[in-house]
């Protein structure tokens, strides 16, 4: 009998269709400290509502804790990320919610090559076979 | 495998469009590659493949599906079509959707001047850009 080998499919997000790594973004202010001004001016001016609207597949979870404000981004690949926002004014917290929202959650690196693929080589891998027989190196 | 090399001398004998030879020997539109040109840089690609882009790609948002203006090459493993000034872009269908816009990780280099200690640091951590080839096949 002749049993089928199983093969686990392979995650290409993009290939298809796209989902948004970033699926939920905690933004952590504090109601007294000096720190979080930018984060609160940015929670009563509206400016986060339109961000959230903008950006249906993520959801924003609001927290008060003493302390600095923090951004913590959570990925699909089960990672977090913390980012500090101490100081910041509400446009520049906008900029860093736009940086980490289009992230993977994968770790940072530089690719030293073009293009990364999982398929096989297109041409083969060559064989001196292939060369007709006459124009073969003889040894 | 011996057989590429007599359908590539044929191609030359008879006057049969390389397009019709592309769309028997390529399985399907599976084993087919593509030279594409992304600011005048050239770039092998298939079906699922991840290309990093060292820059961030201008009015690109994540999940952005891109077309790709000059295509030089197509080719199965038998027969390749290369045109210069690009292919007719009616004779195949080619997208990639903008998967990740992340920066490189950090750098450091250290500057410092002869006969003085001090030292200055320029820190460097550029854009890139993911997108995956999300279309690949013959009309």
């Amino acid at each position: 009998m002749v049993k089928a080998i199983p093969k686990v499919s392979i995650a290409r997000n993009g290939l298809g269709s796209y989902i948004q790594p970033c699926y939920k973004i905690t933004l952590q202010y504090c109601n007294w400290g000096g720190s979080s001004q930018g984060l609160r001016d940015l929670l009563t001016n509206g400016k986060l509502n339109q961000f959230a609207l903008n950006n249906l597949q993520t959801i924003f979870e609001i927290k008060q804790q003493r302390g600095h404000p923090l951004l913590i981004c959570n990925y699909n690949n089960n990672t977090q990320h913390e980012v500090e926002i101490k100081n910041l004014s509400d446009s520049e917290i906008i900029k860093k919610l736009d940086e980490y929202i289009q992230r993977s959650g994968n770790e940072r690196f530089k690719y030293n090559h073009k293009v990364m693929s999982d398929n096989d080589s297109v041409r083969g891998i060559w064989s001196p076979l292939f060369e007709p027989k006459d124009h073969r190196h003889k040894i | 495998m011996f057989k590429r090399f007599i359908t590539t001398t044929t191609t030359t004998a008879t006057s049969v469009s390389p397009i019709n030879l592309l769309k028997y020997s390529s399985n399907g539109s599976r084993d087919l590659y593509a030279i594409a040109n992304i600011h005048n840089l050239p770039y092998l690609i298939r079906k699922g493949d991840l290309v990093y882009l060292p820059y961030k790609l201008k009015n690109v948002k994540v999940g952005d599906l891109i077309d790709f203006k000059k295509i030089t090459t197509i080719g199965s493993p038998n027969v390749t079509l290369n045109e210069k000034d690009g292919i007719n872009p009616n004779l195949l269908d080619i997208n990639a959707s903008c998967v990740e816009i992340t920066k490189e990780p950090i750098r450091v280099k250290i500057n410092k001047k002869q006969r003085c200690r001090r030292t200055t640091r320029i820190y460097d951590e550029p854009y890139q850009t993911v997108i995956r080839i999300n279309e690949l096949r013959l009309k």
